[in-house]
């Protein structure tokens, strides 16, 4: 049995870490929702004067669902680009598993900048893409739309995103036992079969929480259509910071910021119940 | 009866009467440089009840996997009925197994385990459903239909995945040391079950054990393995009465190898000599402990051994006493009806009969 | 009893925590330093270190990000860990007005007379009758554009919308930005302040006519180096920049112009303040003061090239370099420049030009 003493000292400090930089900071966030700014200062009168704005501006609303649609758009295309390379790797990589690991794993530690500006070389109108479409005659003119468009800020976030999505995904499928394939095989399965009966249901939580690291991670970012996004490719949470930016209006920033927490916490709810369905082992 | 060192192949009674299901010709198999099967050939007649004993390592379960279609053999064909098999891919096998660790799906039922071969198949719906019932009840299942397989105990997994198994009516059933996993008690309990099943479907099953005594109680005929090669396959009591090889005869029961001298058919071993078939050289006998008896306890046949021992030790076993003899030196492990105390020493003797050739 | 022990044990811990607070601010406050939270470039070493020479004082920079920046760290409760700042014009006001910095006595600044008169009497950095900053450095938001494009300096921010370069502008992620359409729609006559004080259906036409601008819109910048970057990667052939981008252009040898069309244009000005809480108010005046020098001016111009606020900084500049910053006729050009003013209804400001940023 260890003391109160040991056990209070112990605990303090993870105590005091969450206090600090998260509960508090939660907590400052929530008030600030409800206050105002008045002559450039903030002002603590309670109300719910932020939320009614959300509501009655269509701006909010219509970022909000664009930023989703992305974040949707990101996940899936995530999911398509990293489930096959998971499986491939789990299943059929033999040898070259550790290699092929750790290319997709060596990006994850260069810069979110870097690899911005290196999509800009790549989309940009005197560009690498461009360059080779017009050498081989596909295009005459540079495409406008490969870069500071949707299409860039969509394509930029899958593959700082991939990683994410693979890793839990590969995981998952490094759990399942070879001997459920081979006992799928066994019994008159083929590659088909076993994929969508025995391989595909059993990786279903590394699935959702890759998807669910893809989905929330999007929805927070501001820097893709910073960096490569189009005059029309705003966010929601380059709103949020414009709002405690420039605009000095922490109160409204802070509520739209209560919002994206609630959503994010309500999806993070919601799939950690349907891993919890889906786990088996 | 005269001394025999040769070495049979066959049990006549089991592969006379059927035709032979499995092939396995020459079949080798490396894994990099390592060679865990060498050159194997073995034949196993419908029906039968095969088991492939070997300590780990001995590639038995390799044997089983390339039987299955998990690995492919690196040179050598394996026929069943006569078809090649070892072309084909594993689903496309009329072969099952009986994984270690059974194996279950995790997210499926009991039911839905028993009818995934049936339905990756094709086969109808309400077929499907007869059949997997059927198989429940067969395994004693069918109460636990409904259950998630994680929930079930070792024995009960162990008959979920016999009835997921045979519900696809197999003409080969591989068994790979189904029952290394349960209790001993459950273990004898499950091997009469299989033997059982076995009997009534006709199926023919290929178990792989490293447990003797296991191998002898279900066995038609066993394959004994030591590295990668057969040592000698055989009925058990073939085996067991003529060991072809001092491995087999240690590995399958208890044995006394006693090195003689054999010249002009009479082996010598210290004092004590006996004659023999085997040609002139040096010569590797196995002794079993219950073909040693004290003069003392019966009548002695005229052409028996006889010599004296000086008791070192005496280990009580019910029916038995275990007794470990001093022999000119050498020492011999013998068993004899229990009778109490025993001590100094006495006069034994054993039949030149019961002392079989072996190779080293 | 364990209760009792835990409790002098955190009563230990914040004992030594709050011990080693104490001991570190001492230390910090033994060194007199001055402590600045400025634009890049306004504590460059080539002209600080004099400074800390003469005074024997350190002279220790943080650099803010953005106005912003600067006023969340003040409102933040920050105030006291800095001396010296550099508002932008934009912030100036809402600064002074928050009581944020000190009133100035002008006395002490022996050279402020020599500073710009138009710069000394914008209403920015007054209230009630006090002076709050000494003017800095200045710049105009000129209108950047590809020479090999336009042959002729375009004269009208009215290109922007000229449907021959779709997709080829970029404008500032800037309240600036509105600014210019506001001018576009005439809304700075008679009274350029208007553009700061804009009504509901003003901002409803400037949005309408920013909303008509966007298929030209390559991309909205929002940091100096990327505009440069939009130039040289040809992404755009005219923009809303600032003069040092200007020069950075053109040190890269791209064939960049720069005008100030028929419309006039927003300017900013950066003003040194001290901050009210600063506990080193005199070393700050004399800060100040050395700053606002010619020859300090000059040396601030070569890190920075924007345009300095004593035009006697001009006696120590080649005719190119004079011409470079309009220091050739610094009236003139500031007749063109509608420097930034405080918005009152800045987040409204801003929600419209989010608006602007997320229509499709």
């Amino acid at each position: 049995m260890y003391s109160r003493a040991y056990k209070t000292i112990v605990s303090l400090p993870p105590l005091v870490w969450i206090g600090m930089f998260l509960l508090l900071p939660y907590a400052l966030m929530f008030a600030h929702s409800f206050w105002l700014v008045r002559n450039g200062m903030i002002v603590h009168h309670w109300g719910l004067r932020n939320y009614a704005t959300l509501f009655q501006n269509p701006l909010y609303a219509e970022v909000l669902f664009r930023t989703m649609r992305i974040a949707a758009g990101v996940t899936l295309l995530s999911l398509l680009l990293g489930y096959p390379l998971a499986y491939y790797m789990s299943f059929h990589a033999g040898a070259r598993k550790d290699l092929l690991y750790q290319l997709v794993i060596v990006p994850l530690w260069v810069s979110y900048l870097v690899r911005g500006y290196a999509w800009k070389t790549i989309l940009g109108s005197d560009g690498v893409l461009n360059g080779f479409l017009q050498y081989i005659h596909i295009t005459k003119e540079p495409v406008s739309f490969f870069l500071y468009s949707p299409f860039a800020v969509i394509l930029m976030l899958t593959h700082i995103y991939t990683p994410f999505v693979f890793l839990p995904l590969y995981a998952s499928l490094e759990h399942i036992p070879r001997n459920l394939v081979e006992a799928s095989h066994d019994l008159g399965a083929g590659w088909r079969a076993t994929f969508l009966r025995v391989i595909l249901p059993l990786s279903l939580p590394g699935l959702l929480a890759g998807a669910t690291f893809a989905f929330v991670l999007t929805l927070g970012d501001f820097l893709a259509p910073l960096l490569v996004g189009g005059p029309s490719s705003i966010m929601i949470a380059n709103i949020v910071q414009s709002l405690f930016g420039t605009a000095y209006d922490w109160p409204l920033g802070a509520s739209i910021s209560v919002c994206i927490l609630l959503l994010t916490i309500s999806l993070l709810f919601l799939t950690e119940q349907l891993e919890k369905k889906w786990a088996y082992q | 009866m005269t001394p025999d060192d040769s070495r049979p192949e066959h049990d006549p009674a089991a592969s006379i009467s059927k035709e032979t299901l499995l092939e396995i010709r020459q079949v080798s198999k490396c894994f990099g440089s390592r060679e865990v099967l060498k050159g194997i050939s073995l034949e196993i007649a419908a029906g039968e009840f095969l088991t492939l004993l070997g300590e780990s390592g001995s590639g038995k379960t390799t044997l089983l996997r390339l039987i299955a279609g998990f690995e492919q053999p690196s040179s050598g064909e394996i026929r069943m009925a006569g078809e090649r098999l070892d072309t084909l891919p594993p689903y496309k096998r009329r072969v099952n197994t009986v994984f270690q660790n059974y194996a279950l799906f995790p997210h499926l039922s009991v039911r839905e385990n028993v009818s995934y071969g049936l339905q990756v198949s094709g086969v109808a719906k309400t077929e499907i459903s007869g059949r997997a019932s059927d198989a429940l009840r067969m395994v004693k299942m069918e109460e636990y239909a409904a259950s998630r397989t994680t929930k079930l105990s070792g024995g009960q997994q162990q008959r979920v995945a016999l009835a997921r198994a045979l519900v696809n009516r197999p003409k080969l059933l591989l068994l790979d040391e189904p029952l290394s996993a349960l209790d001993a008690n459950l273990r004898k309990q499950m091997q009469v079950e299989l033997k059982t099943l076995q009997r009534e479907l006709g199926i023919t099953f290929l178990f792989v054990t490293h447990d003797q005594e296991e191998a002898m109680a279900l066995s038609d005929r066993i394959a004994l393995l030591k590295d990668g090669a057969l040592e000698q396959v055989g009925s058990p009591r073939e085996i067991y009465a003529h060991p072809a090889t001092s491995y087999a005869a240690q590995f399958i029961g208890q044995t006394n190898l006693v090195r003689t001298d054999v010249r002009g058919g009479i082996a010598r071993c210290g004092s004590l000599q006996w004659g023999t078939t085997s040609s002139d050289g040096n010569v590797l006998f196995s002794l079993r402990p219950e073909a040693i008896h004290r003069v003392a306890d019966g009548r002695v046949p005229t052409d028996a051994v006889r010599f004296h021992g000086l008791i070192r030790q005496q280990i009580f076993s019910g029916s038995s006493e275990q007794l470990e003899l001093e022999v000119s030196g050498a020492l011999l492990k013998a068993r004899v009806p229990a009778q109490g105390p025993l001590a100094g020493a006495h006069e034994f003797w054993f039949s030149p009969s019961d002392a079989v050739a072996v190779l080293e | 009893m364990s209760g009792k022990r835990t409790k002098r044990g955190i009563l230990v811990f914040a004992g030594a925590v709050v011990a080693t607070a104490i001991l570190l601010c001492s230390c910090q406050k033994k060194e007199v330093s001055l402590s600045l939270l400025v634009w890049e470039g306004y504590a460059d070493p080539s002209f600080v270190r004099a400074f800390e020479e003469a005074h024997h004082c350190k002279v220790s920079a943080s650099y803010m990000g953005s106005s912003d920046d600067l006023v969340a760290k003040l409102r933040g409760g920050s105030a006291g860990n800095y001396d010296v700042i550099s508002p932008s014009s934009d912030v100036a006001a809402s600064i002074a007005q928050a009581g944020l910095a000190e009133p100035l006595d002008l006395s002490k600044l022996p050279t402020y007379p020599q500073l710009s008169p138009r710069l000394r009497g914008l209403p920015l950095v007054k209230a009630n009758g006090q002076t709050f900053g000494v003017p800095f450095m200045w710049g105009p938001n000129p209108l950047l554009y590809d020479t090999t494009v336009f042959s002729q300096p375009p004269d009208s921010w009215g290109i922007f919308w000229d449907s021959k370069y779709k997709e080829k502008i970029s404008v500032w992620d800037d309240l600036s930005t509105l600014y210019m359409a506001a001018q576009m729609l005439g809304y700075d006559k008679p009274d350029p302040s208007q553009l700061y004080n804009l009504s509901d259906e003003q901002l409803a036409a400037v949005k309408q006519k920013l909303l008509a601008l966007k298929p030209n819109i390559r991309k909205i910048w929002s940091t100096g180096g990327e505009l440069t970057n939009l130039f040289e990667n040809h992404e755009v052939v005219a923009a809303m920049g600032w003069p040092l981008m200007t020069n950075q252009l053109r040190q890269a040898n791209f064939p960049i112009g720069e005008t100030i069309p028929r419309e006039n244009t927003t300017g900013w000005i950066d003003h040194l303040m001290i901050t009210k809480a600063s506990p080193n108010k005199e070393l700050a005046y004399q800060f100040l003061e050395y700053m606002t020098q010619a020859q300090t001016q000059k040396k601030v111009t070569d890190v920075t090239h924007y345009t300095p606020a004593n035009p006697g900084a001009a006696q120590y500049m080649t005719d190119a370099e004079k011409k470079g910053l309009h220091l050739d006729d610094p009236d003139a050009y500031m007749q063109r420049i509608y420097f930034w003013q405080d918005v009152p209804r800045r987040a409204k400001y801003i929600e419209i030009w989010n608006e602007v940023k997320a229509a499709p």
